[in-house]
């Protein structure tokens, strides 16, 4: 499989890019510093208490390193003229493309494997219950999140011809997601009903649309196995607020930005 | 054979015309030089017949594929050195070959194939130290690769020192005698004297005429004066004739 030769070339290539070994430097130890500092400032909370703050960096560092580790991947080869090297050989611009996801996501995933074996050891260590199955859980909910971004990030860098304009977008997508994506159910209750939400209770449509965030489906992935983890939504809400239905908005974070950067990277003329 | 076929070949980008109905055919085993200043749409030809860029018109068949629904077939039988030639920063030269050599299930040894470019000494230093001469022949090893039917050379003189200059003429005679295709363009008329079968002048995406190279080895007549003939020795170009490959030269 071409797509795997250029994932592993890709891997290789990225691993040993300083800024990105920073980035993933930084993310291991922030989230081991953070789980370390939490144990020390307030040593009698549970481990539940714990991954729900651990939760809260996971949700902010993810996002962040997976963007930035695929917003140039395909950009950055048409920039720096690397991608006539690797479609002169007989190689498919497809093949690129998952090649590039599934090295960028191999990049992203392998620190996040060991900040998460780090914390396994912490918790395993400082608590008298441990939880495997949060913990678990959480792991499989950012390595989601970030196959999510990286894909998004991927897509972006094959969507545009300048590496300056795929930085715009990714940052832009960032922050739709992380501060402007909230507005959206809020301003649709207000288009359906003529009143802006008060204390009352919002329908499920709402909670849907909220989800629809990749941000918010990691929360909701998570709060189906922790109980601590504070969740507005019902319990028993309608089928597309279950955890298929969240898994499926995974899957369409990824499957969509892909598509669409497929079949523009396919048909564009790389000059 | 034709190994490389182009008919009626246009590329517009947006307005701007890249090549406006081009046609020629390269037969197996001839070195067929492509001549033209810069901006005439050497590298725009050359990249529709790997599929770096969709034709607006016309059809091109390389080694018996079409090389836009069939591209995949194309660079299965080909080697390319691209007109940008960039390396990965932080691969060795001997990854690159490999990698190359994975890409086209092919079973050279990479040592051998930096050998033949002169890089043995450097195979693993990334490439990203290398200097441009060094990267271009690392891209020419690994065009190399697996002993393809048709070499594809984007300019492949420029950027090399003397020494390299002179073993990439050897490479291009050495792979000719093995029955090996090459399509080059060039905006030097030294190379294609020395190794050129056939040599087609391109000027602002019109092919305006096409020659045997043995023409100029055998008259007074130069690639030179050809050119200037039909490019005008102030630049402007002249009306293209309808001259084809052979034919004589009406001075």
């Amino acid at each position: 499989m071409s797509s795997l030769l250029v994932a592993r070339k890709d891997f290789m290539d990225s691993v040993r890019s300083s800024i990105l070994t920073a980035l993933l430097g930084v993310f291991i130890l922030a989230l081991l510093v953070i789980a370390l500092g939490y144990l020390i400032v307030v040593p009698r909370r549970s481990m539940a208490s714990m991954l729900v703050y651990v939760t809260t960096l996971v949700k902010w560092l993810v996002p962040i390193t997976a963007l930035l580790a695929g917003y140039s991947a395909i950009v950055g080869e048409r920039d720096g003229n690397t991608i006539t090297f690797l479609l002169g050989l007989p190689i498919t611009r497809g093949d690129v493309l998952a090649g590039k996801v599934l090295g960028r996501s191999a990049a992203v995933l392998l620190p996040i494997t060991v900040a998460f074996l780090g914390i396994a050891l912490i918790t395993i260590v400082a608590y008298p219950t441990f939880l495997p199955l949060a913990l678990l859980t959480l792991f499989g909910a950012s390595a989601l999140l970030a196959v999510v971004f990286v894909s998004v990030s991927v897509a972006i860098s094959a969507l545009t011809d300048s590496p300056v304009r795929a930085a715009s977008a990714t940052v832009a997508v960032f922050i739709a997601c992380m501060f402007l994506w909230d507005l959206l159910p809020s301003a649709a209750y207000f288009l359906v009903n003529g009143t802006a939400l008060g204390s009352q209770d919002a329908p499920a449509w709402f909670w849907f649309l909220m989800r629809l965030n990749p941000l918010e489906a990691f929360l909701a992935l998570l709060a189906s196995v922790m109980p601590t983890m504070a969740t507005r939504v019902p319990a028993d809400g309608p089928i597309y607020l279950s955890v298929w239905a969240t898994l499926g908005i995974f899957l369409a974070w990824i499957s969509i930005p892909l598509g669409a950067g497929y079949l523009r990277f396919d048909t564009d003329d790389l000059t | 054979m034709s190994v490389v076929s182009v008919e009626n070949l246009t590329k517009r980008y947006g307005t701007v015309v890249g090549i406006e109905d081009v046609s020629l055919s390269v037969e197996e085993g001839e070195v067929y030089c492509l001549v033209g200043p810069n901006g005439s749409g050497k590298t725009t030809l050359l990249n529709i017949l790997l599929d770096f860029v969709r034709p607006t018109d016309g059809d091109v068949t390389v080694c018996g594929h079409d090389a836009t629904t069939d591209s995949l077939a194309v660079r299965e039988h080909v080697g390319v050195v691209p007109e940008g030639y960039g390396v990965y920063d932080r691969l060795s030269g001997r990854q690159h070959v490999a990698f190359a050599i994975d890409a086209k299930g092919a079973d050279d040894e990479p040592i051998d194939v930096l050998d033949r470019v002169d890089l043995v000494d450097v195979a693993d230093q990334w490439a990203g130290e290398y200097s441009k001469g060094m990267a271009k022949r690392l891209i020419l090893g690994t065009a190399l690769v697996g002993d393809p039917d048709l070499l594809v050379f984007d300019e492949p003189f420029s950027g090399l020192d003397p020494t390299a200059f002179a073993q990439l003429l050897d490479i291009i005679e050495e792979e000719r005698d093995r029955g090996t295709t090459v399509f080059l363009s060039t905006h030097l008329f030294g190379p294609v004297e020395h190794v050129g079968d056939s040599v087609g002048i391109l000027l602002d995406g019109e092919l305006v005429t096409e020659r045997d190279v043995d023409r100029f080895r055998e008259s007074e007549e130069s690639l030179e004066s050809l050119f200037l003939m039909f490019a005008g020795e102030d630049g402007e170009s002249r009306e293209p004739d309808e001259t084809d490959r052979g034919t004589e030269v009406v001075a």
